[in-house]
């Protein structure tokens, strides 16, 4: 009984430890975010999503996010190269977009945008945004990796990142 | 009888055709600039949302001009007219269709529609599946139209070439103040007077050549300065291949115009 107990407790805290490890922490756009979600595309390009961990630890599946919501994406056009940051913000149950250098200058300024929103569309059912499972997983799993095989920008099927949580 | 449409149609037709260039133009590149420029993808596709709505009014103005102008006489066969009535109905349905459903397809998300950063469109109550369903009409319609308009302009190019009709002229621009001055003559006779678009644009007197009175597209230009007409006829006989003979004749200021 009592090998059972340490046993429990010594791989909790280890699944705890790599969660800890995997969810990586930046303080770079003013206060912290999380990267929850990495998404590979077949060009070798990849996206990481970060969110804040008041929105990680609130998100519920099945329900819309927060008012406040921040959501991160960094365009890494080759490994540690960040190219362009999108960014979006919850405002009044509406998402307002937004996007910078990752070369340049933070800026936060957002506001509708119709050509995201026109793409986001696409994910209405998960609130407009694609990567919410692998969100709404992270405080259980931490970092998932899906992988995408649709170039560019083209937004991957829904199925992809259900599929990919904590991959 | 019609040759020809009325400056104000073919000025609609041409400026839709550039407008109608522009969106594809703004489209692709939305789809190459988003990823490395956002911003500017943004402007694009917000000058491609303002140029709709000026499509939109274009065609309500030509298909209402149309009801109450002269149509140019199509002298083919009746299956080819048959067609061309069909594809000519088809493009003005996908010329409304293209900015109603892409407006649907924002105002059903719940966004803000501004024309020219200006005037707000009506917003509509967030519903995401008939958003989606207008944003699947968008896309299917804009393909129909690029199948239509290839047809459309081979169709134009076809006859000029087979048939020696001169359907192109129809639509052509004029540089004087008659409707038509460039060209837009093929259906008419020679020894007619010439009524165009209400206008009469003077008189054709008769080629001396026989083989020139068969079917002749025949070039027009109003030399308004001095007040005299001029034609010059070229005239294409298919059996012979390419013969062209090119008239130049002109008559007295008193007689035309």
């Amino acid at each position: 009984m009592r090998h059972i107990l340490f046993g429990s407790i010594f791989f909790a805290a280890l699944a705890t430890a790599a969660w800890a490890a995997s969810l990586v922490e930046t303080d770079r756009y003013g206060e912290t975010f999380i990267t929850y979600a990495q998404v590979d595309r077949t060009n070798g390009t990849y996206r990481r999503m970060l969110t804040t961990p008041d929105v990680l630890a609130a998100a519920r599946s099945g329900t819309p996010l927060p008012d406040g919501t921040r959501i991160f994406m960094e365009s890494y056009y080759s490994p540690g190269q960040i190219g362009t940051v999108f960014h979006k913000q919850k405002v009044d149950g509406r998402w307002k977009y937004g996007s910078f250098s990752g070369q340049g200058p933070v800026d936060l300024t957002t506001r509708p945008q119709a050509s995201c929103l026109s793409c986001h569309a696409q994910a209405a059912e998960t609130d407009f945004t694609f990567t919410r499972p692998l969100l709404d997983a992270a405080p259980t799993v931490g970092l998932s990796t899906v992988i995408c095989d649709r170039g560019g920008r083209t937004p991957c099927d829904p199925a992809v990142y259900l599929e990919g949580v904590a991959n | 009888m019609s040759t020809g449409y009325s400056l104000g149609l073919r000025l609609c037709h041409w400026i839709t055709a550039v407008l109608v260039f522009a969106q594809v133009s703004l489209a692709l590149l939305n789809t190459l600039l988003s990823e490395a420029r956002p911003g500017l993808a943004e402007l694009l596709v917000q000058a491609h949302i303002s140029l709709g709505a000026v499509i939109f009014i274009l065609t309500v103005v030509r298909i209402v001009a149309r009801l109450f102008s002269p149509v140019p006489v199509r002298s083919h066969r009746r299956t080819l007219r048959l067609g061309a009535i069909g594809v000519h109905f088809l493009l003005y349905a996908c010329l409304l269709t293209l900015p109603i459903s892409g407006y649907l397809k924002l105002a059903w998300l719940a966004f803000d529609v501004t024309l020219f950063g200006t005037t707000i469109l009506p917003v509509l109550t967030l519903n995401v599946s008939l958003a989606a369903s207008a944003a699947a009409v968008h896309d299917v319609t804009a393909l129909i139209l690029a199948v239509l308009l290839l047809l459309h302009v081979a169709a134009a190019l076809l006859h000029r070439h087979f048939d020696g009709q001169s359907v192109l002229a129809h639509m052509a621009l004029g540089i004087g103040l008659c409707p038509v001055a460039i060209s837009g003559f093929s259906n008419c006779g020679f020894g007619e007077r010439v009524r165009i678009s209400n206008v009469d644009c003077g008189f054709i007197p008769p080629i001396t050549s026989p083989s020139a009175v068969t079917h002749p597209p025949v070039h027009q230009r109003f030399d308004l300065a001095n007040g005299r007409l001029a034609h010059e006829a070229l005239v294409q006989r298919r059996s012979i291949g390419a013969l062209i003979l090119t008239a130049n004749t002109s008559t007295q200021n008193g007689d035309h115009l």
